[in-house]
């Protein structure tokens, strides 16, 4: 089980990952904002994304399993920084809980391609 | 695999269909728009040798419904598509294609780093082995690459969990992938001098 996360939170989380994603991929935080996309206007790839997670998720004390916030992600089709910084956060408030749920709502789906 | 030139909007008006032309130009980063031209055309140049694509321009990436990326190819009898996989990074990109319809294939490179020591937590288990030895760097990396080349292969991205799908190298750089959830892959790795670990997974 999970708990709320305040705005005040979310805006850290935002400023968090917007530090983090300037220092590690050397670019202006000025040009970094909740639109910017990851991969394709940074250069950033999975190793990223998994270090940002590794590092909310021991700032923040987040008890959820770095496949579990990847399954979430897979479902939402995220593009941005404000997207990504939202999932988190639900993430967060709803713990296991919100993939269990999504995943027993999709029960019947193939994921074969 | 195909080395990165700079990015040339005439080397995308040969290579690209009219939908990979607006998908290139949306990308604002120069370096990422060349690495992603270079990886559409390293998977065009694949399709020229195993399927026989005369005109570049008539295949294009599109995705299933599950996110998986597949080659979709016309010819004048209708549009086949192909299971087909692309990854690149720091100035290198690479493609890979199963000529064979309704197969699954997942590529990966990953530049050199200890980040992915520091990382292992993550996506290590007791059980993997590239049975090739190699500099605790090299090896964290090429266990990554194998692992995301598997994810990439199953449709899953950072979905998959990491720790229990377990790598069994063969010696040569041919390894295994055992996942409890999601199957077996084939693979082969490869180590592209001087900073680049590659891996490829697909259906066996």
């Amino acid at each position: 089980m999970g708990r709320k996360v305040t705005a005040e939170e979310r805006r850290k989380i935002f400023e968090d990952i917007r530090q983090f994603l300037a220092d590690e991929l050397e670019v202006n935080i000025e040009e970094i904002t909740e639109e910017t996309d990851v991969v394709n206007d940074l250069g950033g790839d999975s190793v990223i994304f998994l270090e940002i997670v590794e590092e909310l998720r021991e700032k923040y004390g987040i008890q959820v399993e770095v496949r579990t916030i990847g399954q979430y992600m897979l479902r939402k089709a995220i593009t941005n920084i404000g997207q990504a910084v939202d999932a988190l956060c639900e993430v967060i408030e709803k713990g296991e809980e919100l993939v269990m749920a999504e995943q027993e709502g999709n029960a019947g789906e193939s994921r074969s391609s | 695999m195909w080395c990165v030139p700079p990015p040339q909007d005439a080397a995308a008006a040969v290579f690209l269909h009219d939908e990979e032309i607006s998908e290139y130009a949306r990308i604002r980063a120069p370096a990422r728009a060349g690495l992603w031209l270079a990886s559409r055309v390293a998977l065009k140049l694949l399709a020229w040798k195993l399927l026989g694509l005369q005109d570049p321009r008539c295949s294009w990436v599109t995705k299933s419904e599950a996110g998986v990326p597949r080659l979709a190819v016309e010819d004048g009898a209708g549009v086949g598509t192909f299971a087909c996989s692309v990854s690149h990074t720091d100035g290198l990109a690479v493609a890979a294609l199963w000529a064979t319809p309704r197969r699954r294939v997942g590529v990966d490179v990953q530049k050199v780093t200890p980040k992915l020591v520091f990382l292992s937590h993550c996506f290590v288990g007791e059980s993997d082995r590239l049975g090739v030895p190699l500099p605790a760097f090299w090896a964290h990396t090429m266990l990554w690459a194998c692992k995301e080349a598997a994810a990439k292969a199953w449709g899953l991205g950072l979905a998959l969990d990491f720790r229990t799908t377990q790598i069994g190298g063969e010696g040569d750089g041919r390894f295994q992938v055992w996942s409890p959830r999601h199957g077996q892959l084939k693979g082969q790795f490869s180590i592209l001098t001087p900073q680049w670990a590659c891996a490829v997974c697909f259906d066996s």
